[in-house]
């Protein structure tokens, strides 16, 4: 076996920007993200595919079998109950919620404040949401007709830790009374009066005048029809447009900022500062808060009675079976494509939301040309807030250069 | 696609570090955000972490499949050059 070969699969990302006395001059984004890497999948019986899933992908490796599952499920005619679409959401809701507290935690210490890494506070974070997911299963599979039983008194118990974990190290309050922040003035009132790294964050941003940092005219992602999407993935461009997706001639921005800009605190935000660092970063705190809120609603759903736990629906006995499945992930949108022959995977696409935002007329482009001029040591660091404020899933390079054109 | 090579633990170091092999490829990690990792043990990184322990068959698997994958990789090289 070659794994050796496969070192590096993962890809990276590298940014080379240059800059003069006035301003950027060019940039350019290079990905060697493997977006063909779940042909691997074709040739497989659906349900080898779905157990191979969350091993290959395993850095938001419960989305990618949420996606996966939806997928094979639409494409077999069933669908599950409520109780486990409940169950399901739990699960990707604690991995978003891990992702966003490791950025937080992790890397806005260093990038705003020059602090060190709060290591211990995301490992509490992450000991609960283990539990939970645990508690809950674990695992997003096709059938649960044999589904372990779960303990949702445990799950409720890990679910009280990780919001107590998150109020004590990110908000300085519960969650739900940090969404009780409506406008600015409350926003900045609270990061006064806050001793956390976020808040500190916030503060930071403000009185450094990066509120604005990187603000441009990139929209947020709009649902796309879907059978415009599956015209577009069963087709001739899908490699296209699972390497460099575009919708309507434009790109688009998913994630955090994309689904909660219709909050209002996040919506006063965007009037004041567009898109911008500020925005950006206070729509991922905000939607932190949300999910632990939501995991809890959809936590009521499964206590409920009733039917709801078995996937239901009639088995569409054809040859061929194509079906989407959607998630939204911590980095935004994510969409799976399948199409089956006889129960064989004979086509998989996926589209990831590190695509949409890091394409080469992207988010991330747009937002850097954007930057003001500034030195090579401040330009490098601009840059790496707004990576990071896009947050992709895999390593970066950020690259400053004297020189670049444009079209080389 | 947020793919991940499982790695193996060879050596425990200092400040909850590690060296790890990945096809013969060492690299030094951090083991902060992973409780009770020992020798052999394999780990999926993520930018300089390990952010989860997998057990021997989890790892097997995996490392088969990216194994395949990079099987894939090099035969459509060997078309294209």
């Amino acid at each position: 076996m070659n794994i050796a070969t496969a070192h590096g699969i993962e890809g990276t990302i590298r940014i080379r920007v240059s800059a003069d006395s006035a301003g950027i001059t060019a940039v350019r984004v290079e990905s060697s993200r493997r977006t063909n890497a779940c042909h691997i999948l074709e040739g497989r019986p659906f349900e080898e595919a779905l157990q191979a899933m969350p091993l290959l992908f395993s850095v938001c490796g419960v989305a990618q079998a949420g996606a996966a599952v939806a997928a094979c499920e639409q494409a077999r005619g069933i669908a599950a109950g409520a109780r486990e679409r409940a169950r399901r959401r739990i699960l990707v809701g604690a991995e978003m919620v891990q992702e966003h507290a490791g950025q937080l935690l992790m890397d806005w210490p260093g990038l705003f404040l020059a602090a060190p890494r709060q290591i211990e506070d995301l490992v509490a974070v992450r000991r609960h949401v283990s539990g939970l997911r645990h508690a809950l299963g674990d695992r997003i599979q096709l059938s649960v007709r044999e589904c372990a039983p779960l303990d949702l008194t445990g799950a409720d118990q890990q679910l009280s830790g990780l919001e107590a974990a998150l109020a004590r190290s990110i908000f300085g309050m519960p969650a739900a009374a940090w969404l009780r922040i409506r406008d600015y003035a409350m926003l900045q009132e609270w990061w006064r009066r806050t001793p956390t790294t976020a808040a500190h964050t916030l503060q930071a941003v403000a009185d450094g005048g990066l509120a604005d940092l990187g603000r441009s005219g990139v929209g947020n992602l709009p649902t796309i029809a879907a059978g415009a999407l599956c015209e577009i993935l069963d087709g001739a461009q899908a490699e296209r447009f699972s390497a460099c997706p575009t919708w309507n001639g434009e790109t688009w921005e998913t994630g955090p900022l994309a689904r909660q800009t219709w909050r209002q605190l996040v919506s006063e935000l965007r009037r004041r500062h567009g898109n911008g660092l500020m925005t950006r970063l206070v729509a991922r705190l905000t939607e932190l808060a949300v999910l632990s809120r939501r995991m809890r609603r959809y936590l009521r759903v499964m206590r409920g009675g009733g039917a709801g736990w078995i996937v239901s629906g009639d088995e569409d006995a054809s040859a061929v079976q194509s079906g989407t499945g959607i998630v939204e992930t911590a980095r935004g949108r994510l969409v799976h494509r399948v199409r089956l022959r006889n129960g064989v995977v004979e086509r998989y696409r996926i589209v990831a939301p590190t695509e949409w935002n890091f394409h080469p007329d992207g988010p991330l482009v747009c937002a850097i040309r954007a930057l003001p001029a500034a030195g090579a040591a401040e330009l490098r660091r601009h840059v790496a807030m707004l990576v990071m404020a896009l947050d992709p899933c895999v390593a970066h390079e950020i690259i400053v250069e004297p020189a670049l054109a444009e079209d080389t | 696609m947020c793919l991940a090579i499982p790695a193996r633990v060879i050596r425990l170091l200092d400040e909850d570090r590690a060296l790890v092999d990945v096809g013969g490829v060492h690299n030094e990690i951090s083991l902060a955000l992973v409780e009770n990792v020992a020798v052999d043990d394999y780990v999926i990184v993520h930018v300089g972490y390990a952010i989860a322990r997998l057990d021997a068959d989890e790892a097997d698997r995996t490392l088969a499949l990216f194994a395949q994958m990079a099987g894939q990789h090099e035969e459509r090289s060997g078309e294209i050059h």
